[in-house]
């Protein structure tokens, strides 16, 4: 459909037309901007918490879990030089590991992750049901956006059932 | 001897050794795999269209 569609405005006069081949669902999961009826509902890249600690595959696990709670962590994400996630090292992992152990060898290799389009609502209720508490936020390319708490997510959805609430009760 | 507990996708019944949403093997909902997460989460479509485009 979308090279018609360009095709199509381009015939109509617009003069700078471009066709997304990987298809609006990718556009979506990039985080790009989007409009329509329910644009404005929160995703989850709009809660992912962007600041997780990073790390890399060849650090030492000791050197990675200080740096994790000093910045009030108790999870950091693996990730490469492009910021692709790799593996996780949640608090289990960062708790019976021993200082000199290489990151690569502890983490969980190639954890699931949610796109960043994906509504809040959603996300609340998939990380509810499977005891969830985190989950890497990624783009289709698997550049990590952030990590989304299931607290922010399940806050997030309250919120809009409350405000959904109030305005159903006001007409 | 400890009985063996199996996962069974809440979508399409396949047997899974792990959950796709939580990579766990004793999840608590049952377990996910990974083409019916992504449908569940409107990810993707099962069947986007049944004509061209």
């Amino acid at each position: 459909m979308s090279p018609r569609a360009a095709w199509r405005l381009e015939s109509l006069g617009f003069t700078e037309v471009y066709d997304y081949v990987a298809g609006k669902q990718d556009w979506l999961a990039a985080g790009l901007p989007r409009e329509g009826e329910i644009a404005g509902l929160p995703r989850a890249a709009d809660i992912a918490r962007s600041d997780v600690p990073t790390c890399r595959l060849d650090e030492r696990v000791g050197k990675v879990r200080e740096r994790v709670h000093e910045a009030g962590w108790e999870e950091c994400v693996v990730v490469n030089d492009e910021r692709i996630v790799l593996g996780l090292l949640r608090a289990e992992e960062l708790g019976e590991a021993r200082d000199d152990e290489v990151v690569e060898d502890v983490m969980r290799p190639g954890p699931s992750t949610f796109r960043p389009h994906v509504h809040v609502e959603e996300m609340a209720r998939f990380m509810s049901r499977h005891d969830l508490d985190s989950s890497p936020v990624t783009t289709s390319d698997g550049v990590l956006v952030g990590m989304l708490l299931r607290k922010d997510a399940e806050a997030a959805a309250h919120r809009l059932h409350q405000q959904f609430g109030a305005e159903h009760e006001q007409g | 001897m400890e009985p063996v507990t199996m996962l069974i996708c809440s979508g399409c019944e396949k047997r899974l050794d792990y959950c796709s949403c939580c990579d766990r093997a004793d999840c608590p909902a049952g377990g996910i795999c990974y083409s019916c997460l992504v449908v569940e989460l409107h990810v993707s479509l099962r069947e986007p269209h049944e004509h061209g485009g």
